[in-house]
């Protein structure tokens, strides 16, 4: 690994979208549209800023800087590595999508949701940045506390319920990472730093004690990740929350708990550790259950974003099963799906906003002839829908194909199975809107059987759903272009395997 | 002697002597009484603050009265520990001196418009003596760690509570006055123990000078004496400081005393009680400390464990704001204790760091629910459904406030934590260091109902429809300079904890 090299960028990344705040708490109340302005050039600078260390990263470069020691030995400490720049470059380009869109999207008490979604921009990077799994928990922590108001955000009994519920679960997991990371620094060696391939080793530790941080570490971000039995928070809030913090949340938080996992697992642990304690049984486990269950619940909902809630559920295990095969396919499969599941969740919730805003519907059974009234809203569903099946020419495609073949490397093939299974379920829970929407005539009125433009009248809202399902297909055709997730992710699997 | 030498005497004395000034000067200028007090509390700042590099460089600084050497005369003996505590002791007392300002007397607006006011306005005739005991109080607390003479420290212990006592009552009306007379009932017992206490020390050694009394019971074997005067001491100041189960009093004091009382008593009163426990203990007992008297101490981070869970549990079964914020203190006290209680260097950094840290944001709370009572009148949680479209910054203030006390980082009260957690890890108690991480949790539970409940929810109907809007710039201020303090001492700790550390060390290596 190459040495850092000292760089403002990180820092400015994150403090970018912190200027965007200020301007909405200062700027008078009358100048909305300036303020939705520096809203989204807020999240385009943290964007830029990210997208500037692009050619040095694929150089192999690490950036960072050592902003403040917090307590002793330990400090706030940001470094850029690849699989930190992969994250942060996700995020950040899904939140300038979201936050055009919320301009769009969010008409009440707007000011609260883009300064709260500006802060968790800015946490969330921190979390990708982190040079320390502590440095990793303050942001990560934060992060939890600033998107809380994203869910609550309409206000509605439900909305508060599902808020609550969120922090009954979140809360708790921080203080079970608070523990890892307290058991970790005290009696598993006392480096906390993610730069390495793993800083535990036996020799400073008992396996029993290894195998209590790991399995507090797991449960801890496991919470955010949606694993099985700390799921339930996740269907409750994303029908709760508007439409771009839902896409948020199944886009980028729900892996900033998988992208923990990711540190821990590479860097705290390191692969050998890792396979010598015998960890990566129960995480096949539990993914394996994780990604069933999901799938199977998910056929249940009737509500669009709850069933999508569902599906999300199961998507973000792919990550964790990826990382726990240990194969070099297997981990760049799991790796790229973050990316990946991103852009098709992403779209996903944009258009069920868009269908929200537009019809009113909430329902699948509803939707009947929705794909008439908003064909390109729709168009783009239904792009994503297929690809979360797995459909070739599409990320979703890759990202199996990676994780089976991985499954297969690492001599591990009836986890296949697993994967085939998931994409079965997928395909009876998302064709269904797909027919409903196209080939189902509404009762009431039978005059729309022809496209209908009119009813795509917000472009704020359309472009980023459709800049989405382009990517899902690009993405998916011209996989190795530099900046797009195999770039990045293999740089990080040839650090690993070598 | 060097000038630098007459700080200490005269950070403490201009307060008292400012204070029987006050009333006279009120006979002609009533106004004048916040301005002279918050004149000498900045002297008392500014002399405190120039003391710290003195005594860091000498290890302490030692002040002869009337030039009679010790064990004769009366000694002021500022380690650094102690000149830390006067530091923060005349900024807390000077920041509440200004909020008291309005708080007191507000400002009524111009003719033709409505004004609602439901706090405790006290009668212009009232506030120089308010102020005069206000003065007494933070004198007598630099004294009482300013000092390096037992009985000198009895003395000011006892007015420290008398003044206390008195403040809890001055609104005049039933309910403080009832929760005056509890306090009462509870600490002047306790100050008779105390002196009980340094009566058997005097009674085996002839002397009154903690560091002459600590030589000679470090020469012989008193045996039990040693053990029960201890005991007795530990007793004593443990009721001023409210450790659990003797904390009764406080929750009555701290919700009915005007708030700007409560902020100190909380901020800083009790912790002169604790503050007592670790000067007897390190520089009095120093000898017998990890020896005879060591179950005690350990005992007593088993009382302070049980201190924090009942004072969440408590907390969180409140439905009153101010009651709410008095039991998280009994919960804090234990924080502080278990720092005490573990005898470790790094624990007591913790300690002492959540001493701090605590004491600006518990001050903050009370300065809040005090403005929202003054423009309210609501006591309630539950009526604080959506204080914030009102009162927004206050607020803001308080949410701050309660990332410190529930110990996110990088905020003041999670440094103290860690340190609390690291100690107990390194001492092997691995259930302590659970303890402190699972009083988080149930911290969180009810600061942020209280948060949730004043920015997420609409007002009741009719509620806050009357209320005026933000309180005025000279109360926010005090508010917002304690809040944003509790997040500055969380992310500047590197700088601070070296100090603590140093602290700490000279303690422990007295013995």
């Amino acid at each position: 690994m190459n040495a850092e090299i000292g760089c403002m960028r990180p820092l400015m990344a994150i403090l970018l979208p912190g200027v965007s705040l200020l301007a909405i708490l200062l700027l008078p109340g009358k100048h909305q549209t300036l303020k939705r302005a520096v809203h989204i050039a807020g999240s385009l600078g943290a964007f830029g800023v990210v997208l500037s260390m692009l050619p040095g990263i694929l150089d192999g470069n690490v950036y960072g800087m050592e902003l403040i020691p917090i307590v002793e030995l330990i400090s706030i400490h940001l470094t850029v590595d690849a699989l930190g720049f992969y994250f942060g470059l996700v995020l950040t380009f899904l939140w300038v999508l979201a936050t055009v869109y919320s301009s769009g999207y969010i008409k009440h008490k707007d000011e609260r949701f883009y300064g709260f979604m500006a802060l968790c921009n800015s946490f969330l990077l921190g979390c990708a940045f982190s040079q320390n799994i502590f440095t990793y928990f303050v942001f990560y922590e934060l992060m939890t506390l600033a998107s809380f108001p994203l869910i609550i955000h309409e206000e509605t009994d439900a909305a508060r319920r599902a808020g609550i519920k969120y922090l009954k679960y979140a809360i708790p997991a921080g203080a079970v990472i608070l523990f890892a990371i307290l058991l970790h620094f005290f009696r598993g060696g006392g480096d906390l730093s993610l730069v390495s391939m793993g800083t535990l080793s036996l020799d400073a530790a008992s396996r029993t004690l290894l195998t209590v941080v790991f399995l507090a570490y797991f449960g801890g971000f496991g919470v955010k990740a949606a694993i099985v039995p700390l799921e339930g928070w996740v269907p409750d809030a994303h029908p709760a929350a508007p439409a771009p913090a839902s896409a948020l949340l199944s886009g980028v938080i729900l892996k900033a708990g998988a992208f923990g996992i990711i540190r821990v697992v590479v860097n705290v642990f390191g692969l050998d550790l890792f396979k010598e304690l015998n960890l990566w049984i129960p995480m096949i486990v539990l993914a394996s259950i994780t990604i069933i269950l999901g799938s199977v619940r998910a056929l249940a909902q009737d509500n669009l974003k709850r069933r999508l809630a569902y599906s999300s559920v199961g998507q973000v295990s792919y990550i964790l099963l990826g990382i726990a095969l240990m194969s070099p396919l297997g981990v760049l499969g799991g790796i790229m799906h973050l990316a990946h599941h991103a852009l098709m969740k992403g779209c996903l919730f944009f258009c069920s906003g868009i269908i929200l805003k537009k019809t009113g519907k909430k329902n699948v059974s509803e939707m009947a002839g929705v794909g008439y009234s908003l064909p390109i809203t729709m168009i783009c569903f239904s792009i994503c829908a297929l690809a979360m099946m797995g459909t070739p020419l599409t990320v979703g495609f890759i990202s199996k194909w990676l994780l089976g073949s991985g499954a297969v490397q690492a001599d591990k093939p009836a986890l296949i199975i697993v994967l085939l299974i998931s994409a079965l379920l997928s395909a009876f829970y998302y064709l269904p809107i797909i027919y409903t929407a196209f080939f189902r005539r509404p009762q009431e009125d039978s005059e729309s059987q022809t496209f209908q433009f009119k009813g795509e009248t917000s472009p704020a809202m359309l472009w980023p759903a459709v800049v989405l399902a382009v990517l899902v297909i690009v993405v998916g055709v011209w996989v190795t272009v530099p900046a797009f997730p195999h770039s990045l992710a293999s740089m990080v699997v040839r650090v690993l395997f070598t | 002697m060097e000038a630098y030498q007459h700080f200490a005497i005269y950070a403490i004395v201009t307060p008292l002597f400012v204070a029987v000034l006050i009333p006279i000067i009120a006979l002609w200028k009533k106004n004048w009484a916040m301005p002279l007090a918050g004149l000498a509390l900045s002297l008392s700042f500014v002399l405190s603050v120039l003391l710290v590099p003195k005594v860091r460089a000498a290890g302490y600084l030692s002040y002869h009265l009337g030039s009679w050497e010790p064990p004769f005369g009366i000694e002021i003996r500022i380690d650094f520990l102690g000149v830390l505590m006067m530091v923060l002791i005349s900024s807390i007392c000077l920041i509440v001196a200004i909020y008291s300002l309005r708080y007191l007397a507000p400002v009524r607006p111009k003719e033709g418009k409505t004004f609602f006011f439901f706090g405790e306005e006290m009668e212009a005739g009232k506030r120089p003596i308010y102020y005069s005991l206000y003065l007494v109080l933070a004198a007598s607390m630099l004294g009482f760690v300013a000092t390096g003479d037992i009985f000198n420290m009895f003395v000011f212990f006892e007015l420290m509570a008398i003044c206390s006592y008195a403040l809890v009552a001055i609104p005049g009306t039933g309910l403080p006055i009832r929760a005056a007379i509890k306090y009462m009932l509870m600490a002047v017992p306790a100050a008779i123990v105390v002196l009980l206490g340094i009566g058997l020390l005097y009674s085996v050694t002839g002397s009154l000078n903690m560091l002459d009394i600590a030589g000679r019971i470090a020469d012989s074997a008193y045996g039990q004496v040693i053990v029960v005067s201890y005991v007795i001491l530990i007793v004593g100041f443990a009721v001023k400081a409210a450790v659990f189960p003797l904390h009764v009093w406080l929750p009555d004091a701290h919700s009915k005393a005007p708030s700007p009382i409560s902020a100190l008593l909380s901020g800083l009163i009790v912790k002169m009680g604790i503050f007592g426990m670790i000067r007897v203990t390190y520089s009095v007992y120093g000898a017998y400390f990890a020896s005879d008297l060591a179950w005690i101490v350990n005992a007593l981070s088993w009382v302070a464990a049980a201190a924090i869970i009942y004072g969440a549990i408590m907390a969180i079964r409140q439905s009153d704001l101010k009651i709410m914020i008095a039991y998280s203190t009994v919960m804090n006290i234990g924080y502080i204790m278990l720092g005490f209680g573990l005898a470790d260097v790094t624990a007591l950094v913790g300690g002492a760091y959540h001493i701090v840290g605590h004491a600006l944001a518990k001050a903050c709370f009370f300065l809040c629910a005090g403005s929202i009572i003054s423009r309210s009148g609501y006591l309630k949680i539950d009526d604080l459904k959506g204080a914030a479209r009102k009162m927004p910054l206050t607020c803001a203030a308080f949410a701050l406030a309660s990332l410190s006390i529930v110990g996110i980082p990088p905020t003041a009260g999670f440094v103290g934590k860690w340190y609390l957690v690291w100690g107990s890890f390194s001492t092997g108690n691995f259930l302590l260091g659970a303890v402190v991480i699972a009083g988080s949790i149930m911290a969180a539970v009810y600061c942020f109902r209280v948060v949730y409940y004043m920015f997420f929810l609409p007002p009741a109907d009719g509620a806050w429809q009357q209320v005026a809007g933000e309180a005025p710039a000279s109360m926010l201020a005090p508010t917002w300079l304690l809040a944003a303090g509790a997040l500055a001492l969380g992310i500047f700790s590197s700088w601070i904890v070296p100090f603590l550390r140093e602290a700490a060390e000279s303690l422990m290596l007295l013995n």
